[in-house]
């Protein structure tokens, strides 16, 4: 019931600027501004366009403050609004997402967004070499990174090649960013635009509106400070930070792009071509889907690989490998699929006890040539699954085969991991998650 | 043997509370520090002050501490320093009383934001707001100045460019 006398009951006017603007933090772009429209006293304190908003501000820490430092993303002069704005917009890269179409080859498919302090960076991630991190280590390379300019401009950089050359590199880059007023400070940064085709799916291109902007404001001369012609000095020092303590002293050199000035010679080439990239939404499993999600394993040849398992709208289960590398074309052959999704549950048959017990699980192997058999844990429930899409017709001798080529067990664990193995032979590929929780697990060194 | 803090109202009355029940607003936890147990608090009614401390008393049982390490951060780095982002409840009992608490009309609502705020006690301070928030979620100008007695000084033109202007802005949220 609102208070019926009014001029002694309390206003909102009334209450502390502060109390205020903690209030209004709660709410909605949308819901503040038809709050600003109460009074003069609200216009002036929600107006989006205003420089500094404390309201703005606390809204973005409010939504954001946990994740990332809203404060450090935009100059003192920047709009907060616009802050939350491209907040709102680039949230949604959080996560995982597989590139598809073609790449470079050896380009690692899988790709992770987190959030940095002042920046949002995205990584390729890949299975270790050489059996780093205990054998289940992945790399994260990060590659691409989103943030606001000066004037609160979105910007995103792309690292093709993922390190630098050597320290005196970048060293040069750095002295060279203050005075430069044609480029950017490392010239194997190349500015990208990331658009969005729905929620799920985006593209990476190469921003030559870039340089061309820088370009046309240096004939002029006007400006001293150029907007589009550098990258925020904030992010830059954070890509420099991840870099400067990544130093290669070969190099990868046919990784290396060509300089600026090659870039500009090259008279408007495109040298480094788009990528597209859908998202992974359900990297984890949940109570109601237990086998979902993003896993690592190894494979029968002995090599650590990613799996994606998903769920479909009518009621099956399918599993494939992230990133068939070089294969464009694979014909969609799953590594698994199941259309009945009921799991067999203790106590089992003998059957199922042996076709479980003679196997092997195929392991890492440690640095003495001995195997790393970390026990995986009690079989607590079976599924029974296919390998091929191909009919197999009990009985048909031109049928593609005996069942058994393409008939296989997943064997969930307690632990709530699982491992899959198929009737044609005598192996177990126990899979363990690749992230939890946002967290990327077994995460190794790239040096 | 609980020690007992002293609370006297604007209005004269006294109440007597346990210390931990009366700590949970810093502002006594500090005045207690430096003087005597016996703490006047003219600008709290009688009314709000024996809210308050029943909802003290409900929480000083359950009581989970403050910032966690992330929100302080976020606090320390944010502007107005009177944002603090601590947890929300977690249990769902004590988030059913505190929304049965927070059943006020706005006046009473009102005067119990200020008190919070006065005694800052984090997790009142935060549901009391929310609870304002709330109330504003869904409203046209209208409503919101009728609602919160706020005073319209624009003249019909100013507020006929002001409600389009706005709805423009924000039209895709």
């Amino acid at each position: 019931m609102a208070s019926s006398n009014s001029t002694l009951a309390m206003s909102f006017s009334d209450f502390p600027e502060d109390v205020q603007i903690n209030i209004l933090s709660f709410l909605s772009p949308s819901e503040v501004s038809a709050f600003a429209c109460t009074s003069r006293r609200f216009v002036a304190l929600c107006g989006a366009a205003a420089p500094n908003s404390p309201l703005w501000l606390a809204i973005c820490e409010r939504r954001w403050g946990f994740r990332t430092r809203p404060r450090s993303w935009v100059s003192s002069s920047a709009s907060f609004a616009r802050l939350y704005k491209a907040l709102d917009r680039w949230e949604h890269l959080i996560g995982f997402w597989r590139r598809i179409g073609h790449g470079g080859p050896g380009t690692p498919h899988l790709v992770f967004f987190e959030w940095g302090p002042s920046y949002i960076a995205g990584s390729r991630v890949s299975p270790a070499p050489d059996a780093a991190g205990g054998g289940y280590g992945v790399l994260k390379v990060p590659f691409l990174w989103l943030g606001l300019s000066q004037h609160g401009e979105l910007v995103s950089f792309l690292h093709p090649g993922g390190r630098l050359d050597s320290s005196a590199d970048l060293l040069g880059s750095v002295s060279d960013s203050s005075s430069s007023s044609s480029g950017v400070a490392d010239p194997d940064l190349v500015p990208v635009s990331v658009s969005f085709m729905g929620c799920s799916h985006f593209v990476v291109e190469e921003n030559r509106s870039y340089f061309a902007d820088a370009r046309e404001v240096d004939s002029i001369g006007v400006l001293e400070e150029i907007e589009t012609s550098s990258p925020p000095d904030r992010l830059m020092s954070e890509i420099y930070q991840y870099f400067a303590i990544r130093t290669s002293p070969g190099g990868d050199k046919a990784m290396r792009r060509p300089r600026k000035k090659e870039r500009e010679r090259s008279g408007g080439r495109h040298l480094w071509e788009a990528e597209h990239f859908v998202k992974i939404n359900k990297y984890y499993p949940t109570p109601e889907r237990p086998l979902q999600g993003l896993w690592k394993g190894f494979s029968e040849d002995m090599i650590l690989e990613f799996y994606l398992v998903s769920y479909d709208d009518i009621g099956g289960i399918t599993c494939r490998r992230v990133g068939e590398a070089g294969e464009q074309f694979s014909g969609y052959s799953p590594v698994f699929w199941t259309s009945n999704t009921t799991f067999l549950e203790s106590p089992f048959s003998s059957d199922e006890q042996d076709l479980y017990a003679n196997r092997e699980q195929i392991c890492p192997v440690n640095a003495d040539g001995r195997k790393s058999s970390d026990s995986s844990g009690v079989v607590s429930r079976i599924l029974c699954i296919n390998s091929s899409y191909d009919l197999v017709i009990p009985g048909l001798s031109a049928s593609s085969g005996d069942p058994r080529n393409v008939e296989g067990r997943i064997w969930e664990y307690d632990d709530g991991t699982f491992g899959f193995g198929f009737l044609r032979n005598n192996y177990i590929i126990d899979l363990k998650h690749i992230a939890v929780n946002e967290f990327l697990l077994d995460i190794v060194e790239d040096l | 043997m609980a020690k007992m803090i002293k609370l006297v109202s604007g209005d004269g009355a006294e109440f007597e509370v346990e210390e931990e029940v009366a700590f949970q607003s810093k502002i006594i936890k500090d005045i207690v520090a430096d003087a005597d147990d016996v703490i006047p608090l003219p600008t709290v009614s009688s009314k709000v002050l024996i809210q308050v401390i029943e909802y003290c008393r409900k929480h000083a049982a359950v009581n989970s501490f403050p910032l966690s390490p992330s929100s302080s951060a976020a606090a320390a780095a944010s502007s107005s320093s009177s944002i603090s982002y601590s947890k929300p409840v977690s249990d769902p009992a004590l988030r059913a009383w505190d929304n049965e608490f927070v059943k006020l009309n706005n006046s009473s609502l009102f005067d119990i934001v200020i008190a919070a705020n006065y005694l800052d006690i984090e997790e009142l301070v935060d549901l009391v707001l929310e609870t304002v928030a709330d109330r504003i979620k869904g409203k046209q100008a209208q409503e919101i100045r009728r609602q919160f007695n706020i005073e319209n000084d624009f003249t019909p033109e100013e507020e006929e460019a002001l409600r389009r202007e706005n709805s423009w802005a924000f039209q895709n949220n």
